[in-house]
């Protein structure tokens, strides 16, 4: 339940990455994979590696997705500043 | 940097390895029954394409809609006689006065063949006559409950596609033909043939960001919500007993929880059930595993308070729970993949990502309105959330298909524009089909029963979120990605500077040039030699040419390779070319390469020492 919740708040953040100029590294798909990858990740390091099961979830555990979703994105963002991405805006 | 791509190539390839394997395991019998019937029917295939002057296309058509019917008769009909064997079967053995006792053994195993067999596996076995009695008549039982299921479900099914198929292409155009002959519609107007209206232009790729925005802060409700309260599973993902009882008199649930709160189960889950088949005053009381005296003590309870009138129940073990959720996993995943190696096989692999994202958005908040609304999640929403995915898809595809065709037509466009202009096309249809899809699911909501009230209410969301995600989402997401290919990167500088530094929503003429062309169209030899167009000449000229070419077809390949050589050393003067002897002919003098029966045959000379030593 807890993976559900995790997954479901990088998605979440992922969508404000739209007010962002484009300079992702992989476009808008990096910080999604960013997003979701850094989630997950930062989720299961402050549960020890282990997923939280339906009746261990709180509102918390939602939460702590949101640093791992932010250095996700922010990581696809700055490797893409970093290899010359030039910004998009539509 | 080579290296590590080629690894995740790899890894990845080895991945998708695993994914058909598990995604086809399931259908390795259908598959190997789809080779056997391609090695059966590929000589009549041949064959008809002999008959059909080489339209090999028509011929596989053909054949692909006539074999549902050669092969589904027999089977119904095949099902329909094991079925009624079956049956036979069971019933002989259950009604006849046949025992399987020690003397039949006994007899048997006088036999010479078969009586040894009999006596070990009366020995090794300790088998009894009473156990194979029983043993046969299950046996009997599984057969037909297999055969009849299988029938039926095969049957309904083929009868199901077979009908709409009938109705959806011939039965239409049949309705519509007729209409359009019939005195009653004169305006063509009645039949859509109407004057298209002005298109509105609404910049969808400039307002993604706000409609991306409000998914978000869909997301995020939903998983607060999610973390929160959690999912309430049914009984069907958790172990536990349910109680379906009927009452004799008037109560509601808080009255049944009071009235079986003594025994203990004051946290019981309790639902007043509606509908047709339940009287007016049954409710379904959900509760942990219980055992034989509680289910009484419950009973009692009810029975002392309000008067019992009837009283059902069902135990649910923890593994039918984990079998289901872990199922649900499988098959969601399962599609994905599929799905997403089938949409970039038919478009482009960069089109599978942003489906695969709308489809989760779907789903996600699907999920996150069950938490919010703390719904139950039954096996019913399961089958909710599959079709959601195909729902999804199904209208991705429709908004991705309109653009594909559009890329070509706009070869000066940037890809938001043509983004903005396949949606402008594709809306209305698009806001057509999901209300026209929303109705008999609103319907199903109103007057459904308990468990398709579930259904309805999982699809009704998943059919307003995919409408939403695969114009919102999916496509402002390909169109970010798309964006940044280097031809568009091109053409958006080039847009730009023509229009002061802005690129319009929807794409404008400059500088004379059309927004449209016509796609380039694919240039079909032209295969028909037996009736020319001009009957005094022969063949006509570009027959002709054809044939030139053919003659000249079997040069050898010129050499492609870029190795580098040694310095040969300096040519011989290339001798004259030879003049082209097929430019002067006419066409009666050309002869096909076909016809071989002309030329002397050569053979080699044959070995007479083959096989015998010297």
């Amino acid at each position: 339940m807890a993976m559900l919740a995790w997954v479901m708040m990088g998605l979440a953040l992922w969508h404000f990455t739209i007010f962002l100029p484009d300079r992702f590294w992989g476009g808008i798909v990096g910080a999604f994979v960013g997003a979701l990858v850094g989630s997950i990740l930062c989720g299961l390091l402050v549960n020890g590696f282990t997923i939280p099961g339906e009746s261990d979830t709180h509102l918390l555990q939602a939460l702590e997705a949101i640093p791992g979703a932010v250095i996700g994105i922010a990581v696809a963002w700055f490797e893409g500043v970093r290899r010359g991405n030039e910004a998009l805006e539509l | 940097m080579e290296f590590y791509q080629k690894a995740f190539f790899v890894v990845l390839a080895a991945l998708v390895g695993y994914g058909l394997l598990l995604v086809l395991q399931p259908f390795a019998g259908s598959l190997t029954w789809a080779i056997f019937l391609a090695f059966i029917l590929y000589p009549v295939h041949r064959w008809m394409t002999r008959r059909f002057r080489g339209r090999a296309g028509l011929s596989a058509g053909i054949l692909t809609a006539l074999t549902p019917f050669a092969l589904l008769i027999p089977l119904i009909f095949l099902g329909i006689v094991f079925a009624n064997q079956a049956r036979a079967l069971v019933a002989y053995i259950k009604e006849s006065n046949i025992h399987f006792d020690e003397t039949l053994f006994a007899n048997l195993e006088q036999y010479r063949v078969i009586g040894p067999l009999v006596r070990l596996a009366r020995e090794q076995l300790s088998i009894s006559g009473a156990d194979m009695q029983e043993w046969l008549t299950n046996s009997a039982q599984t057969v037909l409950h297999h055969v009849a299921s299988f029938s039926g479900g095969f049957f309904l099914s083929a009868l199901g596609t077979l009908v709409s198929f009938f109705t959806a292409v011939l039965l239409t155009q049949a309705v519509l033909s007729t209409m359009s002959r019939s005195k009653l519609i004169h305006s063509p107007a009645a039949l859509g043939a109407r004057k298209q209206r002005e298109r509105k232009h609404f910049d969808y790729m400039g307002a993604s960001r706000w409609f991306f925005s409000m998914s978000g802060v869909i997301l995020l409700i939903g998983a607060l919500a999610i973390g929160g309260k959690g999912l309430n599973f049914g009984i069907d993902f958790k172990s536990g007993t349910r109680i379906k009882t009927e009452l004799n008199r008037a109560a509601n649930e808080n009255a049944v929880r009071d009235a079986i709160s003594p025994s203990g189960f004051a946290d019981a889950e309790i639902q007043r059930l509606s509908g047709s088949g339940v009287g007016n005053n049954a409710f379904q009381i959900s509760t942990k595993t219980l055992t034989e005296p509680q289910r009484t003590s419950i009973q009692n309870d009810l029975q002392k308070d309000f008067g019992v009138k009837s009283f059902d129940y069902d135990t649910i073990g923890p593994t039918f729970g984990q079998t289901v959720a872990k199922s649900a996993i499988i098959a969601i995943i399962a599609s994905l993949l599929v799905i997403s190696i089938y949409i970039a096989l038919r478009f482009e692999w960069k089109y599978s990502v942003p489906v695969f994202i709308a489809v989760m958005h779907d789903i996600l908040i699907t999920s996150g309105v069950y938490s919010l609304l703390g719904r139950e999640v039954t096996t019913s929403t399961v089958a909710a959330l599959l079709t959601i995915l195909g729902y999804s898809l199904y209208d991705t595809i429709i908004v991705f298909d309109r653009i594909r065709e559009n890329v070509p037509r706009m070869p000066r466009a940037a890809f938001s524009q043509i983004v903005n202009r396949s949606m402008s096309e594709v809306i209305t249809r698009s806001l057509a089909t999901s209300f026209c899809t929303a109705l008999p699911i609103l319907a199903l909501l109103l007057f459904g029963g308990d468990t398709l009230k579930d259904f309805a209410f999982a699809l009704l969301v998943g059919v307003i979120s995919g409408t939403y995600s695969s114009i919102f989402i999916a496509s402002p997401v390909l169109t970010h990605w798309k964006e940044r290919e280097p031809v568009y990167v091109r053409r958006r500088r080039r847009i730009a500077q023509d229009n002061g530094g802005v690129v319009p929503a929807y794409a404008v003429a400059t500088a004379g040039a059309p927004v449209d062309v016509a796609p380039p169209e694919k240039v079909r030899r032209r295969g028909r030699l037996t009736e020319p167009e001009d009957p005094q000449r022969g063949v006509s000229q570009t027959e002709f040419d054809d044939m030139v070419r053919d003659l000249h077809a079997d040069e050898a390949p010129r050499r492609t390779a870029t190795k580098e050589r040694e310095p040969e050393p300096a040519p011989e003067p290339e001798p004259e070319p030879e003049p082209d002897r097929t430019a002067d002919l006419s066409p009666e003098d050309l002869v096909l390469k076909d016809d071989k029966a002309k030329r002397p045959p050569k053979r080699r000379p044959r070995n007479r020492r083959h096989g015998r030593s010297r």
